[in-house]
């Protein structure tokens, strides 16, 4: 056998650098290794989540105040125990949304609480017993009619059904839809804090057409102010011209005019040709005003079945024919006056609250923007506990995905908003409610969209070999071989030195 | 012979009943609906460079398609590397045909490409599909669904098994996309999606998809190539690819109203017309393809509501803020809890910063200074 001519501290320093490698590769490679690449997973609130998710029927509720004006003083306790029995016996909102009758006073305002009058009408008699209700067109006031005559039984009953079937009626009706989850399809816009209102006039050919909006767009002002609880609008105008129609409307000799049919609708809007971009940031909702070239002629565009000559499109926009009310001479430049934009801001008017999915009853704004008011704040609470159970759901069945801090800020700060909108629904302070509760559902949103939050970014568990082997085998490989040689030396090294001693011992 | 009455009498009516089953079981089958309010399509080719010509072709020729029937740009997501109109070698500059009769000028006068060039990555589009952007993303460059929408997703490039190329670079893996998926479905982001992948091996790309209510078409099985349809001489290249072209060649016969059905679409995926073995994946999906119609994916059609009576609403508002008196407007700031910037720096990954850099480089030179040490005589 050859005899290796290396000198014995030729060896030793081989094996000096090999420890010193070794150590360098374990000791500071590899921490610094799984440092570097590591996927930062922030601790999730998910107790304090599931505690809120578990209560959630205990801790939202909807008290809703009414004050009851009336001469008779048990008629509130018996009221109060009609309608009790009612929300239990015939709706699934137990718990969630009540009533809670209390005594008129002077300050009470009726365009702020919902004033109950109680008016006994002494002229009828007994045979002729005639009750009725009124409800305010403006304000919150109902005034129910009773005679004097009518036992107090039968008040309660006659009330109670008045305030479910005409005041109530269409959100108890959202309230159980949400609360069994049967809200099937949902038309109207998904929340957001700041919408933008752009009021458009297509113009079919190019003939100039004047619009008097400038003037016309402060009479929306009421309208958003009364929404203002549940978000801003920001307004912005254009004029489009040459804006052709993608179906050609049938024309009827009989009413000598052209008619848009139902099922060509759909298609009216012109996505395609019209230019309908804008670069907001928020989501818009698009008025569209359309301005036929047979106007000229005297030929009206209308659309089937519509009296108003108008159709809203849900999560778009609504649409208004515009047809004049008398023929425009021949040459003279056409102006969109205010008193007519009136009217038909009067439609979009409708439309706004329709594509916001406010309710079509009662008669009252206000009270068809309170009970709005108070479904959005429970379907926000709602959707931002989901939000945050989805993030949590995902964030445990994807082992790969980062969490970083600002999805954890995002998500105590919804929940920290989700804490205040339970504590103003505890006392009644429904429209403070319904911005706290759109905040966490925001916050909510933004903790899900977190941008640092992808998968893909990073390198997925996958992927990780293929993309480290390269840079790190040839480095392990060589460490780890060079460990084993000298391993395997030494202990050969042991064995032969052990025999020479025992060789020794022998002799 | 004794004659069983009771037992003729069930006969007799029992074939009464089978021929009232066979009667109600007519081959039109009745329309279902999604209940959905919006449509968007996500269009995607994954390849670069002149030979990659009938990719572009492709996905430019179905942007032309859900255009026609409706789909509005805003809500169209166009992502290609659009290096084929003006590419050098384009003999037709500015244009790009899917046929060899050129008779459609897919690149037109109204294209937008939301994403182009090196912005068609792996990144970008699952970025695009989870809607994982910061606050400075542009509006029509995001996919902004809701539980409402109809999703219509189309992708095209060169494929294996289990992953798609994206530009020569990098690859995004069937379960990476069944992920995205999921995080989808998990975040409410659609009501049903339509996935159609258009490469070779394609099957394989959704059949790790877990996610419910998506249905998913692809041109090739495993192991199996897809083909291109034909060359254009004149181009140079191939222009579109079979399992595309016979797509758009049933589209082309459908308009904004058709109430054509998804299955009539799927019928035209024969062999003898792709030259590769088509999948189809329905286990996710609610619907029967044979109720669902086509312009639930490829147009816009929504049930628009028609107002017939006009409340005067804004009379009645008016003059409620006027009989209201000059009623002090709630308005005052609301509370905010002050979010610390602190953890927005935080990333992902460890960014290794300009004090740990010196750190480390002091370590290694030390450490060679070791090495030296020990090994010095």
């Amino acid at each position: 056998m050859l005899q290796s001519k290396e000198t014995p501290y030729s060896k030793v320093v081989r094996d000096r650098i090999v420890l010193v490698i070794a150590l360098f590769v374990f000791c500071l490679g590899a921490p610094l290794f799984l440092y570097t690449t590591r996927v930062h997973r922030a601790d999730l609130p998910v107790l304090e989540l599931d505690q809120r998710v578990e209560t959630f029927a205990d801790s939202v509720k909807f008290r809703i105040p009414v004050y009851v004006n009336s001469t008779n003083e048990a008629a509130i306790a018996q009221i109060q125990s009609a309608t009790d029995n009612y929300i239990s016996t015939t709706t699934n909102l137990d718990l969630l949304w009540s009533l809670e009758f209390r005594p008129y006073t002077q300050e009470i305002d009726s365009y702020q609480d919902y004033v109950l009058s109680l008016i006994e009408d002494d002229e009828s008699s007994l045979d002729h017993l005639t009750q009725s209700f009124v409800l305010s067109p403006f304000s919150k006031g109902i005034t129910v009619v009773l005679p004097s005559s009518l036992s107090i039984s039968n008040v309660s009953q006659y009330v109670t059904e008045v305030l479910f079937n005409q005041v109530f009626g269409s959100e108890i009706q959202m309230f159980s839809a949400l609360k069994s989850n049967s809200l099937s399809s949902d038309m109207s816009f998904p929340y957001s804090t700041v919408f933008n209102v752009v009021f458009n006039l297509f113009v079919q050919d190019g003939t100039p057409v004047d619009w008097a909006i400038a003037e016309a767009v402060p009479l929306m002002q009421p309208i958003f102010q009364a929404l203002q609880h549940y978000c801003k609008f920001k307004v912005s105008t254009q004029i489009q011209y040459y804006s052709k129609l993608t179906n050609e409307p049938t024309f009827n000799e009989e009413q000598n005019a052209n008619i848009i049919s139902q099922e060509n609708l759909p298609t009216f809007v012109n996505f395609g040709d019209w230019n309908l971009h804008n670069h907001e940031v928020t989501p818009s909702i698009n008025f569209v005003i359309y301005f036929s070239e047979l106007n000229y002629e005297n030929i009206p565009l209308l659309v089937e079945g519509s009296e108003t000559n108008s159709f809203s499109i849900p999560q778009w926009g609504g649409v208004y024919i515009y047809n004049p009310a008398l023929p425009p001479l021949e040459g003279s430049r056409i102006k969109i006056s205010e008193s007519e934009l009136n009217k038909i801001l009067d439609i979009f008017a409708s439309q706004l609250f329709e594509l916001l999915g406010v309710p079509s009853e009662p008669v009252s704004p206000l009270m068809r923007i309170d009970s709005f008011q108070r479904f959005s704040s429970y379907k926000n609470l709602k959707r931002s506990l989901d939000n945050l159970s989805a993030l949590v759901k995902l964030s445990n069945s994807l082992i790969g995905i980062s969490i970083p801090e600002a999805t954890k800020t995002n998500v105590v700060d919804s929940m920290a908003r989700f804490d205040e909108a339970v504590q103003n629904l505890s006392v009644a302070d429904f429209s403070h409610a319904l911005e706290n509760s759109g905040i966490s559902l925001e916050s909510s949103d933004k903790a899900f969209f977190e941008k640092e939050m992808l998968q893909q970014a990073h390198f997925p568990n996958e992927h990780k070999l293929a993309i480290f082997l390269p840079l790190l085998g040839p480095i392990c490989s060589i460490v780890l071989f060079g460990i084993l040689k000298r391993f395997i030396a030494w202990k050969k090294n042991r064995s032969a030195l052990s025999q020479t001693e025992k060789a020794k011992k022998e002799i | 012979m004794k004659l069983n009455i009771p037992w003729l009498l069930w006969a007799i009516i029992s074939s009464v009943y089978a021929l009232e089953a066979a009667e109600a079981i007519s081959p039109e089958k009745q329309l279902s609906t999604s209940g959905h309010t919006n449509n968007w399509a996500v269009l995607v080719s994954t390849s670069r460079f002149w030979f990659n010509y009938r990719h572009m072709a492709n996905t430019l020729s179905l942007y032309r398609t859900v255009k026609r029937l409706g789909v509005p740009d805003s809500q169209i997501i166009l992502m290609m590397a659009d290096d084929i109109a003006c590419n050098p070698r384009n003999a037709f500059p500015g244009t790009i045909f899917n046929n060899m009769d050129q008779a459609i000028d897919l690149y037109g006068d109204d294209i937008e490409v939301d994403y182009r060039g090196y912005e068609v990555t792996v990144e970008n589009f699952v970025r695009l599909l989870t809607d994982r952007w910061d606050e400075n993303q542009p509006r029509s460059k995001r996919l902004l669904t809701d539980e409402n929408s109809n999703v219509f997703i189309y992708l095209t490039g060169h494929g294996g098994n289990e992953f798609l190329k994206f530009q020569d670079a990098e690859e995004i893996g069937a379960y990476d996309l069944a992920d995205t998926f999921q995080q989808m479905h998990e975040k409410k982001r659609y009501k049903e999606i339509f996935f159609m992948i258009d490469t070779c091996q394609a099957n394989t790309m959704y059949l790790r998809i877990y996610s419910p209510n998506i249905l998913c078409v692809g041109s090739s099985r495993l192991d199996e190539s897809s083909y291109s349809h034909h060359s254009d001489m004149d181009v140079g290249v191939a222009v579109i690819d079979r399992f595309t072209y016979y797509t758009l060649e049933f589209l082309e016969k459908i308009d904004k109203n058709s109430q054509t059905t998804i299955d009539k679409l799927f019928e035209e995926y024969t062999f003898e017309n792709v030259h590769s073995h088509p999948g189809i994946r329905t286990d996710l999906y609610g619907r029967d393809p044979a109720t669902v119609r086509l312009t639930d994916f490829f147009g816009n059609v929504q049930e628009v509501t028609v107002r017939d009576k006009n409340e005067l609403l804004l009379s009645t508002v008016k003059s409620t803020r006027m009989q209201e008196g000059q009623l002090p407007v709630d308005d005052h700031e609301i509370l905010r809890i002050p979010i610390s910037n602190k953890g927005y720096e935080s990333t992902a990954l460890h960014q290794v910063s300009k004090k740990e850099s010196q750190i480390i480089m002091a370590v290694l030179v030390a450490f060679l200074g070791l090495i030296w040490a020990v090994s010095k005589e």
